[in-house]
């Protein structure tokens, strides 16, 4: 573990206040690093306060395009320029899951606004520090539903699909900007979301969300150069 | 010149006047040859503050009398606290009215509270002696940030056609929300624009300034302005204008906040250091400039501190005459129309 690594990095985690988002605020607030939070619930977010008090915590909401800036304007108030991001946040879509030409368009689009525009909004509005300091690393949280085709998982599939490509575009646009964007997929976990996904799922072959948030901070604390996308 | 009436942003169309000496020279370029303007080895300067939405209706408490409280700039004790602004009042209408045509507020006095939502009011902490419109105030609310972005809307005047909306008063480079009013010369900017200047070997650095008011609507109290005005000019940029000037490169402000915030950051000695707080500097045609040698900056109206600021870059008559010129041409005045380009160092 390199705790000087974290020192002074200010970290964004949407989500973050359950499942995987959660462990990696705490991981990383234990590891030295300024955290914020940004989740939809007050009540979460009072939680991870009392758990750790160091973790900034802001009452927000990615889908929302119009409270985006609000968002924003709170982050640089209240962490300052973020140098590494986790979008993490997520919706499935209504559960229990349904067939693809059985979800409501409203309900398609929802699931995009979360995973897909609200993780390129908060990146336009936090990335221009990034540019131009010359370095940031932003962490798409992925899922193995963006490769493969499970039936049911339509919406959430696709949205994580376009986030994959999301990263590799502004990869490619952003190759001279020492600027990475990293999609990772953190394996199925036993959270609240995996979950309402899947309700009878084996709970003794998940991981915890604190094993797969371990690993992803040791991989960023130890490589500099991490491939696009990776699987824990 | 007209000015511009939307927030639709066009960099192909957006044109720039280009004013520079030795010899005397005068062109009528568009904002994509700022890769030819800017050189190799100079370095740009740009403004990371994002715009506060700035506009807040409510009700004068002791009068029960409505009234708008534009803020007017930052006065708070860090980019953290958005609690401090100057602010000036006026009274119910809104922009669609010209500003100078507005109604008076309520007499103010200190410690008046005025209404602005559920869970948000203003306190009137001090009045001006000479302009009881002219205050200091203090937000009080839970959530404060999220209330200022709920209730407060962008500042903006009779000749736009729409209504503006937070992310219309945003520049690519938005960081700590410390302006009233956006630093708009970055307006034409696109990140496409950027890396191409970069690739042509253009440094790029970055200050922070809470762009403050540009208008009261009272010629009177508008010669107070800009009020003093929060910057940070950080090490990273201070190294950045050394090793521009040593090779031989020009250091360009993007916006005539970024020239406040590096000409304020002038020691006694004369020496360029990091430095943050508060700033009152004024510049205009005496001024003597010391660390920017051009400006890239909107097009201005005749009297305003912007055009005057302008001409400390370019001597008075040959900004004149290149404003006559543009007069007869389609140029664009005003935050969202067309830019200038001072160089004359």
């Amino acid at each position: 573990m390199n705790r000087e690594f974290w020192k002074n990095k200010n970290v964004l985690i949407t989500g973050g206040t359950s499942g995987l988002g959660r462990a990696l605020a705490l991981t990383l607030c234990r590891r030295g690093a300024n955290v914020a939070v940004v989740a939809r619930g007050l009540t979460a977010l009072e939680e991870i306060r009392a758990l750790e008090p160091r973790i900034v915590t802001i009452k927000g909401d990615v889908s929302r395009k119009d409270l985006f800036y609000a968002l924003a304007g709170e982050v640089h108030a209240r962490l300052g320029s973020v140098d590494l991001l986790f979008h993490n946040a997520s919706y499935l879509g209504s559960t229990p899951l349904r067939l693809l030409m059985d979800t409501d368009c409203e309900d398609f689009e929802a699931v995009l606004q979360t995973n897909l525009l609200g993780p390129f909004r908060l990146t336009k509005a936090l990335i221009s520090d990034m540019i131009l300091k010359k370095q940031g690393v932003i962490v798409n949280i992925s899922s193995d539903a963006a490769l493969q085709a499970y039936p049911g998982w339509g919406a959430y599939s696709v949205s994580k699909a376009a986030l994959d490509h999301l990263t590799r575009i502004f990869n490619a646009e952003l190759n001279q900007s020492n600027v990475r964007f990293i999609a990772i997929d953190p394996g199925d976990m036993n959270t609240p979301m995996h979950m309402a996904a899947v309700p009878n799922a084996d709970i003794g072959s998940l991981r915890i969300p604190e094993t797969s948030a371990e690993k992803i901070i040791n991989l960023l604390e130890n490589n500099q150069t991490l491939p696009e996308r990776i699987q824990i | 010149m007209k000015p511009a009436t939307t927030s639709m942003r066009r960099l192909e169309n957006t044109r720039v006047l280009s004013i520079t000496s030795n010899p005397s020279l005068i062109r009528h370029a568009s904002a994509r040859e700022l890769t030819e303007l800017l050189r190799p080895g100079d370095l740009l300067v740009v403004n990371r503050s994002a715009t506060i939405p700035s506009s807040f209706h409510g009700t004068h408490k002791p009068s029960k009398k409505s009234i708008e409280i534009r803020l007017a700039s930052f006065r708070g004790a860090s980019p953290g606290d958005l609690s401090s602004w100057h602010a000036i009042a006026f009274g119910s209408g809104d922009w669609r009215t010209p500003t100078e045509n507005r109604a008076s507020p309520p007499e103010l006095k200190v410690a008046d509270m005025i209404s602005i939502g559920q869970g948000l009011d203003i306190k009137v902490e001090a009045v001006d002696k000479n302009f009881n419109r002219l205050i200091q105030i203090e937000f009080i609310g839970r959530d404060l940030i999220s209330s200022l972005y709920k209730y407060g809307s962008p500042i903006q005047y009779s000749y736009m056609n729409e209504t503006l909306a937070v992310w219309d008063q945003q520049t690519l480079f938005a960081g700590p929300a410390l302006s009233v009013e956006p630093p708009s010369a970055a307006f034409a900017m696109s990140w496409e624009l950027l890396f191409k200047l970069q690739n042509a070997g253009v440094e790029v650095a970055t200050v922070l300034h809470g762009a403050g008011i540009s208008t009261s609507g009272s010629r009177d109290l508008d010669r107070h302005l800009p009020l003093e005005e929060w910057f940070e000019v950080g090490t990273a940029t201070v190294d950045s204008i050394f090793r521009t000037k040593t090779r031989g490169g020009k250091v360009v402000a993007l916006g005539t906040s970024v020239a406040r915030a590096l000409e304020s950051s002038v020691n006694f000695y004369g020496r360029l250091e990091p430095k943050s707080g508060f700033t009152s500097l004024r510049i205009g045609t005496k001024t003597k400039i010391k660390v920017v040698d051009a400006l890239i900056s909107g097009l201005h109206e005749p009297g305003t501190s912007h055009l005057e600021l302008s001409k400390a870059f370019c001597s008075k008559e040959l900004v004149e005459q290149a404003y006559d010129q543009a007069s007869s041409l389609p140029y664009r005045n005003h935050e969202f129309g067309d830019l200038s380009f001072l160089s004359c160092f």
